[in-house]
């Protein structure tokens, strides 16, 4: 039996979701996508299947814990786990945990193979790199897999990795890299908004030719644990044909349903601390988790006025020592509703913190907590002539609450748009199903999203000018690869020659744009007139050293770009006066001195 | 101490042990000393003794197991048997106890003298006790009621009927077929999932203690 595996590699939740291969017998079959039970130490001792994988890695210390206790079974003797139990253990033991490594998978301003997590642990704890922890999580699915389909090894599946739209070649690259490292043979990677909206298109089946028209543009508001993305996806009528086209992606905001947590944790405890009561560590803890569960409650339904705090005493007193407070309605109001989905403009600027002398190189929050400031800028930046999105898919665990997926509407029509709610069913698993779904839709059975690069890219080229002192030469933006450029498509950039010289690294920087939809290949661009939104990516790193030509010999080259089939981008330089072509290596480590 | 004694039925039931003589004092009918109840008492530890029949038609619910599990183990050699399966079950009691402390705090909660508490604060407590007790359970031995019919629903007790599975109550006379009301739909386990046997000495640690650096 083959399969079609769709894995969802959250940032908080990991996923994986499949379909059986369809046997083409001509016949039409339902395509669902089931989700795979994960196998996990939920606790020391205690391996369970959970829906989801958390994406927590926990890393013990020697003699921490009996031997054992993190063993699965697939494995013996681990010092590390990962999923529910190396979450909950890792509140206790926060310096021993490895969070978000996606989103330092994303985060240019740090060498992402280097040993960083847990961020700022001390020297003791062997720290692992933020693609280790992104093999991990895959490899755990791995053999998650391989125990529940022992006859179908996940390298010899189909599989469809989810990334996040914002994600740009760099982190799409290493993202493959875990992806192979983990053993995933047939890899392809695809939007995590777009998967979200084929688990829409999967329960509908034909019937969202009905729901959605020529001109439509549907917005896929994703907020999840940790991250917010938005997606456009817009409806267009080819030759009578209504098909579908990705054409917007935004910034990857990091600002999520723990920040919520948070802002109500520190709410309650300013709370208690008024009525003179002190929280010791564990407890702080408990009151994470308590207020997590009351504002589900609270946000879940509008009847309820208030939930009980209740963090109980740690030792044998439990009863005794037990601290309560209450959270009221107002104050969910207050701190989430109007802190997080504030009613705004369609112009309201995304605030900015002022910048202090000294930035930590940790990863790049939010500083603006409202989601729809955000949302504000993004349509802002690529509603064409004012057009606003006609129908709203939610996505992500935050929108698991009608109180604030009614307050979304709300703000949007605000802006002047009055858009349809798209009905998802579980918008924890949609995009692990969703991927599995386009795996499926893929083999030519169901309907498929265009779009293509989400971004335009370009190559940093100095300009030949005469060296003035303390001035560095002023470099220009030649873009190579245009926003669209379809998967599996490959293009010679039209430029002049380029030269280079033969045995001597040569560097080049890498940039790239989520809003310049029209430049073309070829087209130069003044360093000052970059817009703000042309963003720099790790730098591209090449030696030349072809045979037979002499170190030090200029060389004319090209530059080819390819799209794989996976979903990266490379860039090739291609000799123009010979044979020889050679791919330009993404830098990591010049990135952390840039 | 009823709820003690819920709890030691609870692991008779779990592991196949005696049951505690107190429960038929709670049977309808069942007051006084346990004396007065021998001969019932006699008759239900005769019933119970009773080798299961198969399973009725009600077919249990599929559950995929995962390890480690009670019944996944290797039987142990039969000459030991009867040494290795105390200690087994010892030992598996006491991490089913280490489940109910770790996810609902059981043992602190009823360790602790609740005399001077108000029934607020007993109250506020025990709101977070079961909500960790229903998940152990939920996790470690989900549970399914016996019967699918409605309480109070007029049912048939057949011929041969399984007293494992059905508890007679009221006026038993005659022969079955009886005809009867519904008064408790049963429970079963649809599954034990018990965390990994720890090595030797620890087996009756239920949870360790705590020390924060």
């Amino acid at each position: 039996m083959k399969y079609i595996v769709g894995i969802d590699l959250g940032t908080t939740n990991s996923a994986l979701a499949y379909i059986a291969s369809l046997v083409d017998d001509g016949a039409e079959k339902p395509l669902l996508a089931e989700v795979m039970p994960v196998p996990q130490v939920v606790a020391a001792g205690s391996v369970l299947d959970r829906s989801t994988l958390p994406s927590f890695m926990y890393l013990a210390a020697e003699g921490e814990l009996p031997a054992g206790a993190l063993d699965l079974p697939w494995a013996e003797g681990r010092d590390f786990a990962v999923g529910a139990g190396a979450r909950d253990r890792g509140a206790e033991v926060p310096l021993r945990l490895v969070s978000s490594a996606k989103s330092w998978l994303g985060h240019g301003a740090v060498d992402r193979r280097s040993p960083l997590l847990p961020f700022q642990a001390p020297p003791e704890v062997s720290k692992v790199s933020p693609i280790t922890a992104s093999i991990r999580y895959l490899e755990h699915l791995r053999d998650a897999w391989a125990t529940a389909h022992p006859d179908a090894p996940l390298a010899e599946q189909q599989v469809f990795l989810t990334v996040p739209a914002s994600f740009d070649a760099v982190a799409r690259d290493l993202t493959v890299e875990a992806a192979r490292a983990a053993g995933l043979g047939d890899l392809t990677l695809l939007e995590e908004p777009q998967a979200a909206f084929y688990a829409w298109l999967e329960r509908q089946g034909d019937s969202w030719r009905k729901t959605l028209k020529p001109d439509d543009q549907v917005l896929v508001a994703d907020v999840g644990g940790g991250t917010t993305d938005f997606s456009l996806i817009e409806v267009k009528d080819v030759e009578g044909n209504l098909t579908l086209e990705r054409v917007a992606v935004g910034d990857h905001i990091l600002l999520g349903g723990d920040n919520m947590d948070l802002a109500l944790a520190h709410l309650a405890s300013q709370k208690l601390a008024a009525d003179g009561k002190k929280l010791d560590a564990g407890q702080a803890r408990s009151l994470l988790l308590a207020v997590r569960n009351a504002k589900e409650k609270l946000l879940g339904d509008a009847t309820v006025e208030s939930q009980p705090i209740v963090l109980l005493g740690r030792g044998s007193k439990m009863i005794g020592n037990k601290i309560t407070t209450t959270l009221e309605r107002e104050e969910i109001q207050r701190v989430l509703v109007e802190g997080f989905f504030p009613a705004t403009t369609l112009d309201a600027p995304v605030v900015q913190a002022r910048r202090t002398g000294f930035m930590e190189l940790g990863l790049p929050f939010a500083n603006d907590t409202a989601i729809t400031r955000h949302l504000a800028a993004f349509l802002r930046k690529h509603s064409k002539n004012g057009r606003l999105p006609t129908h709203l898919l939610f996505n992500g665990g935050v929108f698991n609450s009608p109180v604030l997926r009614s307050r979304l509407v709300e703000v949007m029509s605000g802006f002047g748009a009055t858009p349809t709610v798209l009905e998802d069913a579980d918008p924890d698993l949609a995009v692990a199903r969703g991927a599995a779904y386009f795996g499926a839709s893929k083999g030519g059975k169901g309907i498929r999203i265009r779009g293509g690069v989400a971004r335009s890219y370009y190559v940093g080229i100095e300009t030949a000018m005469p060296a003035v002192p303390g001035m560095r030469p002023p470099i220009r933006a030649l873009c190579v690869v245009p926003f669209g450029m379809e998967e599996g498509t490959s293009l010679g950039v039209p430029s002049g020659e380029l030269g280079l010289v033969v045995g001597e690294p040569v560097t080049f920087r890498f940039l790239s744009s989520t809003a310049r939809k029209d430049d073309r290949p070829g087209v130069m661009l003044d360093e000052y007139t970059w817009p703000e939104d042309l963003v720099e990516t790790a730098p591209l790193e090449l030696t030349l050293a072809p045979e037979g030509v002499e170190p030090g010999t200029l060389v004319p080259v090209r530059l080819e770009v390819k799209v794989t089939e996976i979903g990266t981008v490379e860039v090739w330089c291609a000799r123009t006066d010979g044979p020889g072509r050679w791919r330009l290596e993404l830098n990591l480590r010049e990135a952390e001195a840039a | 101490m009823r709820i003690l004694l819920a709890f030691r039925v609870f692991f008779a039931v779990l592991f196949g042990w005696p049951m505690p003589d107190e429960i038929l004092l709670l049977a309808p009918g069942g007051s006084g000393s346990p004396d007065s109840n021998t001969d019932k008492l006699r008759e239900v530890r005769e019933a119970l003794a009773q080798p299961p029949k198969p399973e009725p038609a009600t077919a249990p619910v599929p559950v995929r197991k995962v390890m480690p599990t009670l019944d996944l183990e290797p039987p142990p050699p039969p000459p030991k048997a009867v040494v290795d399966h105390e200690k087994h079950d010892e030992a598996a009691a006491v991490r089913v106890l280490g489940v109910l402390q770790a996810e609902g705090r059981l043992l602190d909660f009823l360790s602790e003298d609740i005399e001077g508490y108000s029934d607020a604060d007993i109250g506020a407590a025990a709101r977070d006790v079961h909500k960790g007790l229903k998940r152990a359970l939920a996790d470690h031995f989900p549970v399914v009621p016996l019967r699918s019919e409605a309480e109070d629903a007029s049912m048939t007790v057949p011929e041969g009927f399984d007293p494992q599975q059905i508890r007679l109550v009221g006026n038993v006379i005659g022969k079955p077929p009886f005809s009867g009301k519904l008064k408790h739909k049963g429970w079963k386990v649809t599954a034990v999932r018990l965390p990994r046997p720890p090595n030797g000495a620890a087996a009756m640690v239920v949870t360790p203690a705590e020390v924060e650096l």
